[in-house]
């Protein structure tokens, strides 16, 4: 149906109206003669409006006659027809002509600047820097479109809290897309350099902000600087700007740690000579009370302790207990201490002591141990070697 | 007539068998309705009547009455008619005999 209403239009078609009693005879005798009708209405008992192709219309004549009815063109549409008509009209063709023209012309120019993804830079400031760069109401998009990785390019220098732009063309429409860089909560200090927390081998830099001075396999001590505080822009002309930066960056480095740990060979323990006290005392709350003893005690002496309870409170030490201390008479003796057990004591306290000694989430890569006997006492040495980040703010 | 009816019921029996399309053997008008909407007639044979509630067409087998509201043609060929509107009824007059 619609490619015939396109074939219509593109040739050419009539409305057209007939009276008379006999107008479906007109309509059958047409198509008879190959004539297409479309569009038949019924506008009055004895008058019909269709629509049928121009060239068609020259086959009905004859048909009005026989039929005895009564033909009129009402309207005529389609392309061959418009086309006619325009050409009649040559001032109001050229109207037309001048008319795209003048268009084609115009949106070959940016008349808006859209500005978008701005929360901390001022709208006027970039609008002032865009149209310093060339990029303004009134320039020629081809112009633009020719320099637009320029004009990013130069508009980031321009702009360093932007840490992504792009500049996109629509008609006669520039989208200038700005995402400011999220910065960490700001510092006391302005301006700042990386020096080295500790002393290490450098292995990795990875420089945010600054100028490294340091390079991977250098050595540095504990206070050499890492990275300058201070960054350079380099413009397109070639010339430099220094700028005084926050020094921010990562500087992993291979830094060793050193543990001793001293275990005695000999320790003095006591021993009970056999003469003991024994007391009993009971406690009802608060009060304590003696209750009965045996025994004897001289000299240094040993304290043990058994509790009973006899009535448990609700909270805390018992309402009612039984309490039977024992005191040993003791003499200390020094009692030797193979240097197996000594040195896995040593072990022991190291493991111990690694977890406290590294800095926390750094894990040891290489632990190097020895152990030497020096007046009595067993030295536990280790080396413990981490890769970690040794940069810190001065 | 006889003879007519007689080849009509022989080519009705070839068509059957062969399997072939009956409206093309028997040159029968073949009418596709679109719900209450739309009716497309192809194989008709000139128009009779239009008005806006009656399109009665001639077809091989006898008038072909449509009734309904808002008749309109939207397309009449030699082949087809396009008839929309609410159709509300559909029936077959007497077969006209031909001179």
């Amino acid at each position: 149906m619609i490619s015939q209403r396109l074939g219509a239009f593109a040739q050419g078609y009539l409305v057209a109206m007939v009276k008379g009693d006999r107008s479906e005879e007109l309509i059958n005798r047409g198509l008879a003669a190959g004539v297409v009708f479309w569009d038949i209405q019924r506008k009055a008992p004895g008058t019909i409006l269709f629509k049928l192709y121009a060239r068609q219309y020259p086959l009905l004549r004859p048909f009005f006659f026989r039929t005895r009815t009564k033909g009129k063109i009402l309207w005529r549409r389609g392309w061959p027809f418009l086309w006619q008509r325009v050409r009649r009209k040559k001032g109001w063709l050229l109207g037309m002509a001048l008319f795209f023209l003048l268009l084609l012309n115009l949106s070959s120019f940016i008349w808006f600047i859209q500005l978008s993804g701005l929360e901390q830079i001022d709208p006027t400031r970039l609008q002032r820097e865009l149209a310093a760069l060339g990029l303004a109401p009134g320039v020629s998009r081809r112009k633009i479109e020719g320099k637009r990785d320029w004009l990013i390019r130069e508009l980031r220098i321009r702009l360093p809290e932007a840490v992504w732009i792009t500049i996109g063309i629509k008609g006669v429409v520039a989208q200038v897309t700005i995402v400011e860089k999220t910065r960490p909560p700001a510092t006391e200090e302005k301006s700042g350099h990386l020096v080295a927390g500790k002393d290490g081998l450098i292995t990795r830099i990875l420089v945010i902000d600054g100028t490294p001075l340091v390079r991977v396999g250098d050595m540095v001590s504990r206070g050499d600087l890492l990275i300058l505080g201070e960054t350079s822009l380099r413009h397109l002309d070639g010339s430099l700007e220094m700028k005084r930066v926050k020094a921010a960056g990562e500087v992993r480095a291979r830094v060793w740690y050193e543990l001793e740990i001293e275990e005695p060979l000999t320790i003095w323990e006591p021993k009970p000579t056999g003469k003991e006290k024994v007391v009993y005392r009971l406690r009802l709350g608060r009060r304590l009370m003696p209750l009965f003893r045996r025994g004897q005690t001289e000299g240094l002496v040993r304290q043990t302790r058994a509790v009973k309870t006899i009535l448990p409170g609700r909270n805390g030490p018992g309402l009612v207990e039984l309490i039977k201390d024992t005191y040993q008479t003791v003499e200390w003796i020094a009692m030797p201490v193979p240097p197996e057990t000594a040195l896995a004591r040593a072990e022991q306290k190291g493991e111990e002591k690694i977890g406290l000694a590294l800095p926390p989430g750094v894990q040891p890569e290489r632990v190097d141990q020895g152990w030497t006997v020096e007046g009595g006492v067993l030295k536990y040495r280790l080396i413990i070697e981490t890769e970690e980040n040794i940069g810190v703010s001065d | 007539m006889g003879k007519e009816k007689k080849k009509e019921g022989f080519g009705a029996k070839v068509a059957e068998f062969l399997e072939l399309p009956s409206e093309v053997v028997l040159n029968l008008p073949r009418l596709i309705l679109t719900g209450d909407q739309q009716l497309l007639v192809e194989n008709h044979q000139g128009l009779q009547v239009y008005t806006c509630t009656e399109i009665s067409l001639n077809t091989s087998v006898g008038a072909l009455r449509v009734m309904g509201e808002e008749l309109n043609i939207k397309l009449i060929t030699q082949d087809q008619v396009n008839i929309d509107g609410r159709i509300r009824k559909v029936e077959w007059g007497e077969r006209e005999e031909n001179p």
